[in-house]
């Protein structure tokens, strides 16, 4: 019996050994005098969510989607192919791994009309004509990176410096099933500037944006008719731990932030959690290695991310930072205020992994270094990053023909 | 769930203490007999003719309940209880004063047609517009902006409610008091103060049926003893409110306050001041 499948209407290929007698071909494979046509423009793609069948047709292993309500079928190649268009040895990757063989009874393939196509492709990959699969859709939220880059600052007392910069980190996102939750994991992220005789690093973040089913805070007037005013808080957490900066240059200097922890509200976000701005503020437990103590401070900060794309291929980024420090032996409290906001694009990718181009500009002002004079300090990053892993976005979309 | 399908319940049953709006259920009634309050509120201080600003902080616990008796028809009981009734004042360059009332409570026998029976050969039913009740309040401390400090260790009344209000939402009570206390002036030795029975209590209040408005007034005067040493005189107090809910946060009211009150000494003088703020409650 053939199965039918809902939902897409495909034809099942079964076994039968009517086919076998018609053509004497084997029982899983179409006769070799099967017209498989070519629409003009790119070839479209077998359906990833639509059940997929293997067979042969004459001598080539073949992957095969067809429509009952249409009466046509898909017919790929079940292997990559040179520039001849010759099949390769090897298996194709990125496919559904179980392709059960079939082929319809020679009545049903009577009246069917066969067109070339390529292999499935889960959403965010997509195959060129010759069957190979290439991501174009990624996940920078999703990622370890390495990179490098050119990175000019300004400071006081020392002004304009050039040198470069080595910059590195991981990053995990990860929703709850129903996205009632956000959390976003930092993992040793931070940078090494030799030239500049700076090392700043951080071994932990991480933080939560939550979904509120109901506004956390109404408010309802009694002036005349009662009237009531919901209050959306899209409140969250935010934690840092073990947030290292060094500094080599004259005095060395290593302020370490043991531990921040600081409620955040977020602002504005997209639906997906993917896009927020929000601010935060809270306590923290700070290190100076100077007077070699521990010091209690508030911090808080503005942060922002946007992916511009649907792909993933855009984004933008803000993170500013202030700290006020107390209980310094001989010295005003501390003040620190650091920004960086930048734009990273993916320029292109090897193995799949992505390559980016970041640009970055700094700002910031502090009085906590022995080395430097309090004021101003001013600077930009211009590189490239490597990503690993990066798999694609979890709304990566369906190609259904080849690029 | 069950919550939705109670308020569809007394949506379509008029509840008149639920009103529907875009963003969903509004609660319109509270109960200002049951509530955690907290407030804050500008004051105006008057003592002994010498005025200032200053800043008033209020807050304390109060629970009213009342039930059907178990063994009389016709009748019930009321009660209400104040937990830590406090006030704080303070003005600026002087350091802070306040009172606190450790427990404040009132105890109703309400009957739906009250009587006396007069015990003659044919006993005789008279009828009896009041409701009876009994006040006690334990704990007062209060000090001044002198360091005056004054303990009153408790003071109980019998009041004549004619408002006859089991819900409490109404009173108009009247009765005679005792007291016993402690006040310890700056530089002068302690001083017992006992009002045996000399003394006067007034409640009056009234609350609107949904509990946006409230407003009360108590005074507690008489005739006091210093002990053991000292001559008998007149002694006082008088506070009362106004309140009307402005708004609510989370369907708990935040309320305008105005409220005032008169304290007056034979050996201290007269005190008064006069708070406008706002007052937040739970309701509970």
């Amino acid at each position: 019996m053939c199965p039918l499948w809902r939902g897409v209407a495909a034809v099942s290929l079964c076994l039968t050994p009517l086919l076998a007698h018609a053509d004497e071909a084997p029982p899983d494979s179409l006769p070799a005098s099967t017209q498989v046509q070519r629409q003009p423009g790119p070839l479209p793609a077998l359906d990833w969510d639509a059940p997929v069948f293997c067979g042969n047709l004459g001598a080539r292993r073949v992957r095969f989607q067809c429509n009952e309500v249409t009466r046509s079928c898909l017919v790929a190649d079940d292997a990559e192919l040179d520039g001849n268009g010759n099949p390769l040895n090897g298996e194709l990757s990125r496919v559904h791994p179980v392709c059960p063989a079939g082929l319809l009874g020679v009545e049903r393939l009577r009246g069917y009309t066969f067109t070339q196509a390529v292999a499935e492709s889960p959403p965010g990959w997509v195959r060129d004509e010759r069957n190979r699969v290439m991501q174009f859709n990624f996940d920078t939220h999703r990622r370890i990176w390495i990179g490098g880059g050119w990175s000019p600052a300004w400071f006081p007392g020392q002004g304009f410096e050039s040198s470069g910069e080595a910059e590195f980190g991981g990053r995990i996102d990860f929703p709850d099933d129903d996205l009632q939750n956000m959390n976003r994991l930092h993992l040793l992220e931070g940078r090494l500037d030799p030239g500049q005789g700076y090392f700043g690093a951080t071994a932990l973040t991480w933080d939560l944006s939550h979904v509120y089913p109901t506004a956390p805070l109404r408010f309802t007037t009694f002036f005349g008719k009662p009237r009531r005013y919901d209050v959306t808080l899209n409140i969250g957490a935010f934690v840092e731990a073990g947030h290292v900066e060094s500094f080599s240059k004259g005095t060395p200097q290593t302020w370490v932030t043991v531990l921040a922890a600081e409620p955040t509200l977020d602002i504005l976000r997209s639906k997906d959690l993917e896009s927020y701005l929000r601010i935060r503020g809270g306590p923290a437990l700070e290190h100076d290695s100077i007077g070699s103590q521990y010091l209690f401070g508030v911090e808080g900060g503005l942060d922002a991310e946007d992916i511009l794309d649907r792909d993933g291929f855009h984004r933008l980024f803000l993170e500013a930072n202030v700290a006020r420090i107390w209980g310094l032996e001989n010295s005003a409290p501390v003040s620190r205020l650091q920004t960086e906001a930048g734009y990273e694009v993916i320029v292109l990718a090897v193995n799949d992994q992505p390559l980016s181009a970041v640009f970055e500009g700094r700002a910031g002002w502090r009085n906590d270094l022995v080395s430097q004079p309090a004021g101003w300090d001013w600077g930009g990053y211009a590189g490239l990053r490597f990503s690993f892993w990066a798999p694609a976005r979890r709304n990566a979309t369906l190609v259904r023909e080849a690029r | 769930m069950l919550a939705a399908l109670l308020i569809s319940a007394a949506l379509a049953a008029g509840d008149p203490c639920e009103a529907m709006s875009a963003s969903g259920p509004i609660v319109t009634c509270f109960d200002p007999g049951n509530r955690l309050a907290l407030g804050a509120a500008l004051a105006g201080v008057d003592e002994s003719g010498a005025t200032s600003g200053a800043l008033l902080l209020e807050g304390g616990l109060r629970i009213r309940k009342s039930r059907e008796s178990r063994t009389h028809d016709h009748t019930s009981w009321s009660k209400e209880y104040d937990f830590v009734d406090a006030e704080l004042l303070h003005e600026p360059d002087t350091r802070w004063q306040g009172r606190v009332v450790a427990f404040d409570g009132l105890f109703l026998r309400h009957l739906d047609e009250g009587f006396i029976l007069l015990p003659t050969p044919h006993p005789t039913r008279l009828p009896f517009p009041f409701d009876i009740a009994v006040t006690t309040r334990l704990g007062t401390l209060e000090q001044d902006a002198h360091g005056n400090q004054e303990l009153e260790v408790g003071r109980a009344g019998l009041l004549l409610d004619i408002a006859r209000d089991p819900t409490g939402m109404s009173r108009a009570a009247l009765g005679p008091s005792l007291a016993f206390g402690i006040e310890r002036l700056v530089n002068q030795p302690t001083t017992f103060l006992v009002q045996p029975l000399t003394g006067g209590t007034l409640l009056l209040r009234r609350e609107s049926f949904n509990g946006l408005w409230r407003a009360e007034l108590r005074v507690d005067a008489g005739w006091s003893l210093p002990l053991p040493r000292g001559a008998p005189g007149p002694r006082g107090r008088a506070e009362g409110s106004i309140e009307r809910v402005l708004f609510a946060v989370n369907d708990e009211p935040v309320a305008l306050r105005l409220s005032a009150t008169d304290t007056y000494a034979k050996d201290v003088g007269n005190d008064a001041r006069v708070g406008l703020g706002l007052l937040a409650a739970y309701d509970l």
